[in-house]
């Protein structure tokens, strides 16, 4: 259980929208180095070790990738060329993190409410993805069954996908029918829909929310004003005032602080029972 | 100065793209589409996700493509690009959401919804090569452009043709193994797939 699954979506949705966009547009030495560290920490605790350490792995492929890239291609610097491959790795490192805490549902329920007849359709096609897999086993179970094993050419391997795949059509297209049949009888369209939504904006929400939005807006004014600028050529300069660095560093230190204060408090109350 | 415009052709594109999956969504939601049309989109978009893995044998092969060039042939332009754009976003939530989401969408809506224009109302004839033909070009060319194009302005925050030669370039084998596999799944899967959704139109009177 992740800190930010107490949190209502809405929350957790700007605070990577805002980090992420932060992180890739501002692309400043000082703001990606933050974002990296934030998005590892948290990383780190939400996903283990062992797998951060993997996707580290990755993406060093995909730095060398974007320095040798600006470097050797563009007219960019060496400095310019690992403040980007510092960015992606951050950017990505956050959208690692996004996948765990952000599941479908918690995104339908907040775009469900903007475009209804979409987030439904859509919820439909992640509901039918695991059906379709487990019929997709149960038609080669019956292929198997009457002798028709796949091959192990190129060809028979093709032609055995071909098939499942056109019994799962034909039976995907009529089952779906009758149940667009159900819903039309159970009313679908009648009136507004509700969501099974158990979240609910609290006031730890409300302070969270205030938090993000403040460090954020003190970022973007300082970059707006120019306060926090960086230049590549023809000569590296760089100014970092300390109210905008201090704000962007609690920003992305935010999930991963909030993720160890509930790892505190549930030691410090379990140690009491 | 030079490098604050600079980077920001990202943002521009990203806003850019934000701003059409919006349009499609909103256009989406005017037309108040009926349950049974609401639930052949996500039939086709789970058939399209859900084929990567009737083949998994052959890792290279993926048929999504293929299904969304059928959706839009045979249901039309604006199906096909509700099912392209939807594919890309729910094969995300099962192999990971990044910054290749929104511009994967725009690719297979726009190659879905080319293929309807082409297809649909039968202004082209509905020949198996004809289509592997266009899906193939249509993949390599729309679906390749869009998306070596984001990771060029992702990785250089820049446009310019010097620094994005190499991405291309690497990008070659890829789009051209996808362009291959589509024009191969839609030459020998393409017809039957049509066929049982002209069927199903027809049998449930959908427009």
């Amino acid at each position: 259980m992740s800190a930010a699954e107490d949190l209502h979506p809405a929350t957790v949705l700007v605070f990577f929208a805002l980090v992420i966009s932060l992180t890739v547009f501002i692309l400043h030495p000082v703001v990606v180095s933050c974002s990296f560290v934030g998005a590892l920490l948290f990383s780190a605790l939400l996903r283990g070790l062992r797998a951060t350490g993997k996707l580290l792995a990755g993406l060093l492929v995909l730095a060398a990738f974007a320095v040798a890239l600006n470097v050797l291609f563009a007219a960019g610097t060496l400095r310019y060329g690992l403040v980007l491959a510092v960015m992606l790795a951050a950017a990505l490192l956050w959208f690692s993190c996004y996948n765990v805490v952000v599941t479908p549902d918690t995104f339908l329920a907040t775009v469900g409410r903007i475009v209804p007849s979409l987030a439904l359709t859509i919820s439909l096609a992640l509901r039918f993805v695991p059906r379709y897999l487990r019929q997709l086993k149960r038609i080669a179970a019956a292929q198997r069954g009457l002798g028709k094993e796949a091959g192990r050419g190129l060809r028979a391997r093709l032609e055995q996908g071909f098939a499942t795949l056109a019994i799962l059509t034909n039976w995907a297209f009529e089952s779906a029918l009758d149940t667009a049949d159900s819903m039309r009888a159970r009313g679908y369209g009648t009136g507004g829909r509700s969501a099974y939504a158990p979240w609910r904006f609290t006031r730890r929400d409300g302070l969270v929310l205030a938090i993000i939005l403040a460090c954020a807006a003190l970022v973007v004014l300082s970059s707006a004003t120019g306060a926090l600028s960086v230049r590549f050529l023809p000569s590296f300069q760089m100014s970092a005032p300390i109210a905008a660095t201090v704000a962007f560093a609690l920003l992305c230190l935010l999930p991963a602080l909030l993720e160890l204060r509930k790892e505190l408090v549930w030691r410090t109350l379990s140690s009491r029972i | 100065m030079i490098f604050f415009l600079k980077h920001h052709y990202y943002l521009v594109s990203m806003v850019l793209a934000g701003v059409a999956l919006l349009l499609f969504a909103l256009d989406f939601e005017r037309r108040r589409p009926n349950t049974r049309e609401l639930v052949l989109i996500a039939v086709l978009v789970a058939l399209a996700v859900a084929s990567r893995a009737a083949f998994f044998m052959l890792p290279q092969v993926k048929p999504m493509m293929a299904i969304v060039i059928i959706a839009g042939v045979v249901l039309g332009a604006r199906a096909g690009l509700t099912v392209g754009a939807l594919s890309g976003l729910v094969s995300n939530f099962i192999f990971g959401q990044g910054p290749w989401t929104p511009w994967q969408m725009l690719g297979f809506a726009l190659v879905g919804c080319l293929a309807g224009l082409l297809f649909a109302a039968h202004r082209l004839p509905r020949n198996r090569w004809l289509m592997a033909l266009v899906g193939a070009v249509a993949t390599f060319v729309i679906y390749g452009l869009i998306v070596d194009t984001s990771s060029v302005l992702l990785f250089t925050q820049d446009l310019s043709w010097r620094s994005a030669w190499p991405v291309y370039v690497a990008g070659v084998p890829f789009n051209a193994i996808h362009a291959a596999t589509t024009a191969l799944f839609l030459a020998l899967f393409g017809p039957m797939l049509a066929s049982a959704l002209t069927r199903v139109k027809k049998k449930y009177g959908l427009r």
